[in-house]
Parts: structure tokens; sequence; C-alpha cells
């Protein structure tokens, strides 16, 4: 009987270790496809901008920080070709876009993190309503759809995507961004990304560092929009941050954009409608101007 | 002779081909057609401002810290009654915010009012005036979607943004801004500042570079970043350097910033000119 509980025992403890990285409570994965038209790479050439990788390390080191601080659990690096479409993925939807779906790899895929960051080239369309994002690996999917490949219903909390035409307004307002990528009962909450193009350069290390910084305790969704902003010296194109907050109730999604922190990741309740949080009147490249 | 001769038709060749390739280029150059002035004003940010005593300035007078937390090697938290300090002099970030439910949201406010108040706050706290660039006041709404509706409700005012960009001798410094947020009310919610002090020496402020020049550089610098035509916009900025002491030193170096293919991030890419 004895021999029974201990081997009861030991196997409860081999299954938490064996399962212990998908259920880390406080991760963070960060994306930083830089490099493309190379060999095994996705895209064109022209599309390389080294400095993506560089905003993903800044993203990273604030929560490397906190770790050390006690404060957070696990942070992974998974740049260029270790970025697959497939981390992107969801195995429900591995049949509608003949890829993989491999979201929730352990300490790999998107949907095993509770925050993740991500910067590459991205796109859109208003109907069927969905963003694309451009991958780092061609032996996988070299562009994921919000609609066609994500569903955020294991770990992922809060992504903030830093790629053109992520949350574009039109796009929400078809439903994209809503039901499309979360379940009623999922976790999954916030998307802070761009309405219309958004400017690439040594600038987007400064504010992704200032954001990730100044986000610990609150003003997860708000200090996106202070910190990622950009009327381009009052020339047009400018850069327009939203963030997208999925819950039960105006009230709880407005307390996740405002109160919300790295530390404290608010729940929304039942995710069954979707406030878009962004600048009146702001005018990017590649999107109308946002209603006043 | 002779060499002299093949001399000159080889130099003629080498700038023929560079022009030739800079014309691949369309460069806006008026904003670069004056150098800004060489020196910095007397009044500069200093580390005191990153004193918990500069931002106690700002709050009501009762407001006393009442405890810390240290988040990283320079990130320090305080807790008063009503506010939140959250300041790191390395990294030259102040952020004063009231941890609250919702901000009320009833109201409307007077925007020039609000840049006024912003401008004084940030005066209060130790940014002089010769640093404040643009002052610009956006309005942060929120539109609902619940359900399958496809027409979102009407929009609501959430709170005013008012961004003052750094900007020294009329030139920005890159990165740097404070964002000064108010309740539609006017009750100042929260002050964000990426506004390092600036260090007593070390700037590299001016260049000896033409026009021309700085457009061939800003050619071979493009394409060296993967980029072979399109329209360039050129513009001063400075770049901030940090010094051990969480103090930056400004180096002068135009911006280029090309409208690239649709589907790719417009860029701006840092030229030097020294």
């Amino acid at each position: 009987m004895t021999q029974r509980i201990r081997m009861f025992c030991l196997t409860i403890v081999i299954v938490t270790f064996a399962v212990w990285p998908a259920m880390a409570a406080r991760e963070t994965h960060v994306y930083g496809i830089a490099n493309f038209g190379g060999s095994g790479q996705c895209g064109s050439s022209s599309m390389t901008h080294p400095v993506h990788v560089n905003t993903a390390a800044a993203f990273a080191s604030w929560f490397t920080a906190l770790k050390t601080a006690g404060l957070w659990e696990d942070v992974r690096i998974r740049d260029n070709s270790s970025a697959r479409g497939s981390y992107f993925t969801d195995k429900s939807k591995s049949g509608s876009c003949s890829c993989t779906g491999d979201d929730a790899h352990a300490d790999y895929g998107a949907d095993d993190a509770d925050v993740i960051y991500v910067h590459t080239h991205g796109g859109h369309s208003e109907s069927p309503a969905f963003s694309s994002l451009s991958m780092g690996n061609s032996s996988y999917d070299c562009s994921v759809q919000t609609d066609q490949n994500m569903l955020w219903n294991s770990d992922l909390d809060l992504a903030v995507i830093k790629a053109c035409q992520s949350g574009d307004y039109d796009t929400w307002k078809n439903g994209g961004y809503r039901q499309a990528f979360t379940k009623q009962n999922g976790v999954f909450r916030m998307w802070n990304a761009f309405h219309g193009d958004s400017s690439c350069g040594d600038h987007v290390t400064a504010y992704v560092k200032w954001y990730v910084e100044s986000s610990t305790y609150d003003g997860v969704g708000e200090n996106w929009l202070d910190a990622a902003y950009d009327d381009n010296s009052g020339d047009g194109d400018d850069d327009c941050p939203v963030s997208i907050v999925i819950g039960e109730t105006h009230n709880k999604r407005v307390s996740l954009f405002e109160n919300g922190g790295w530390k404290d990741r608010k729940d929304t309740g039942s995710k069954t409608g979707s406030t878009y949080f962004y600048f009146k009147g702001c005018a990017p490249s590649s999107g109308r101007k946002l209603p006043n | 002779m002779r060499t002299m001769k093949t001399a000159f038709i080889a130099l003629s060749l080498i700038l023929c081909a560079g022009s030739l390739l800079a014309q691949n280029f369309q460069f806006d150059t008026s904003r670069i057609a004056t150098p800004p002035r060489a020196t910095l004003p007397q009044e500069r940010m200093t580390l005191k401002a990153f004193e918990a005593s500069a931002a106690l300035r700002i709050l009501p007078e009762n407001e006393k810290v009442e405890k810390s937390q240290r988040l990283s090697k320079s990130r320090v938290v305080e807790f008063t009654r009503g506010w939140r300090i959250e300041r790191d002099p390395l990294e030259g970030a102040l952020l004063i915010a009231q941890p609250a439910d919702n901000p009320n949201t009833e109201g409307t406010f007077d925007e020039s009012k609000l840049r006024e108040m912003s401008v004084e706050l940030l005066k209060r706290i130790g940014v002089p005036r010769s640093e404040i660039g643009r002052v610009e006041t956006r309005s942060l709404v929120a539109s609902d979607a619940d359900g399958d509706e496809k027409e979102p409700g009407r929009p609501q005012l959430i709170l005013y943004k008012t961004f003052v960009i750094r900007e020294i001798n009329g030139v920005p410094v890159e990165g740097h801004r404070a964002v000064v947020s108010h309740t539609p009310a006017g009750s100042l919610h929260r002050a964000n500042l990426l506004w390092p002090a600036l260090a007593g020496s070390g700037h590299r402020l001016e260049t000896k570079l033409t026009v021309p020049q700085i457009t061939a550089r800003a050619s071979e610098v493009l394409r060296r970043n993967g980029e072979q035509k399109g329209k360039v916009s050129l513009r001063w900025k400075y770049v901030p350097v940090k010094q051990q002491s969480g103090e930056v030193a400004l180096r002068l170096v135009v911006g280029a910033r090309i409208q690239s293919a649709p589907g790719t991030e417009p860029r701006e890419i840092t030229v030097p000119v020294d």
C-alpha cells in the first residue's frame, strides 16, 4: 500500500514537472522578425529591418529585470527563424489554412506565454476582416492571419504587436480581433497594435523600452498609446497606436486598459464584447482617418 | 600629364556614378538647409528632477512618500496616500500616476488651457522652457462593440493626452517626450516622462558637411540598409548618448525618412553628419 502511495506521489511530481513550462503563470515571449528574403526566410530582402530584433530585446529586457526582482518567471526570445508561423496557429485552425498548428508549444508558441511582443511587417483586410503578420521561417506559414490561424484559447493574456495595420479600425468594426481569435470563456483580452502603417527606426526601440518599463503596475493599454503615437512632426502619415480590449462590460475593459499592468493583468470576464481605444482624428497611411 | 588625365577621367566617372546612384532617391532637404545652433541653452534638465521631492512638488501638499519598492537596479516606486511615483534617473524616466478606479469621463475642457497646465507642470518638475518643443493635445476615446454588433457605439472621451516633445535649438531629441494626461473635467491623471538629464559636456552639436555632402552620405547609408529608391525627407535630430551617470550627451545627426513600398513600414534611418 505504502509502495502504491509512493508511486502515486512520484507520478504526480513527474507530471507536474512535465507540464510546468506550459503552465508558468508569468511568462513572456518576444518575436523580433528582422531578416527576410534569405535562404529559409520569408518575404523579400527589401523587408529586412535589423531594428525589429532590437525592439524585441528591449521588451524582453524589462521582464528579465522583473524576473531578477522575483516579479516574473520566464522570458524567451524567439527571433527570426525561431518565429515560425506554426507558433501563431491554433491546432483547431490547421485544417482551414493547410498549416501546422503549434501555438501552445512550450516556451515557443505564442499561446504558451502570458504576454507576447511581436515586431514584424503586417497588412489587413476589411472584408473578410483580418490582419496578417509576416513570419520568419519559410518551412512554416510565412504569413499568419488573425482569422485563419489564430485562436487564443490557452495561456495568452496580452499581445503587443508592432506591425503595420495590425489593429485596423474597419477590420475591428467588421468583427476582426473579436470572436475570430478568442473564446468567450478564454483568458485572452488585450491586443495592442496599430491602425494604418507605423514607422520604424531606432526611435521604436526607445519607445518600446519606455512603454514596457512604465507598465508594471498599470496603464498597460494607455501607456502603449502614449509611447507609440507620432504625428510625424505634423507632416501627416501619423503613427496611430490602438488598444483593443476584449471582455464582458465597458467598465471591465476600461479597467484593464487603465489599471492593468504586467503585475496585475485584470480579468475582464466573459469575452462577449470589445472596446477600441484610439486617438480621435489620427490619420495614418494605409488606413482611414480615425472617427471623431 | 597622361597620369593626370587618367586620374581626372577616373574621378569624373566616380562622381558621375555617385550622382546617378543618388538620383534613385528624391531628397527633400528643406529642413536641413540651415544648421542648428551649436551650443546648448544655459538652463538644462538635471538629475535633481528625478528626486522624489521634484515629483512631490506637483502633488497636493499632504502627499508624502509612505512606502517604496525597487523594481530594477535603477527604477524605484514610491507610494503616497493617493499617488504612485516611479523614478529612474539612469533611464531618465519619471512616472506620476493616480492609481484609481476608471477615471471620471464626465465633462470637457479647453485644450489650450490643458497645454498651458502641462507645460507648467513640467517646469515645476524641473524641465526648462528651453527644452520644450511642440505641444499637442489629443483626445483619447473609446468605442464599444458588444456581441456581434457591426455598428460600434459612439466614441466616448476617456482622457486628454498632451504630448510635449523635447526639442533643443529647435531640433527634436530622438525618443524623448512627456505625456501629461487629464480627465475630461481637467484634473491631472498621470504624467509620464522620458526626459533624461543633459550632461555638462561631451555633446557634438555641429557638422561641417554641406547639404550635397549630407545627401550623398544619406544615399550611401540608405543603400547599406537595403533601400534602393524613393522619396526621402531629411531632418535634423539629436541622438542621445547615455553616460554612466544617466545623463545624456547629444549628437547631431540627420534622420532620413523614406516612404517605402506598401506593406513595409516607413523607416527613419539615422545618417551621421560628423
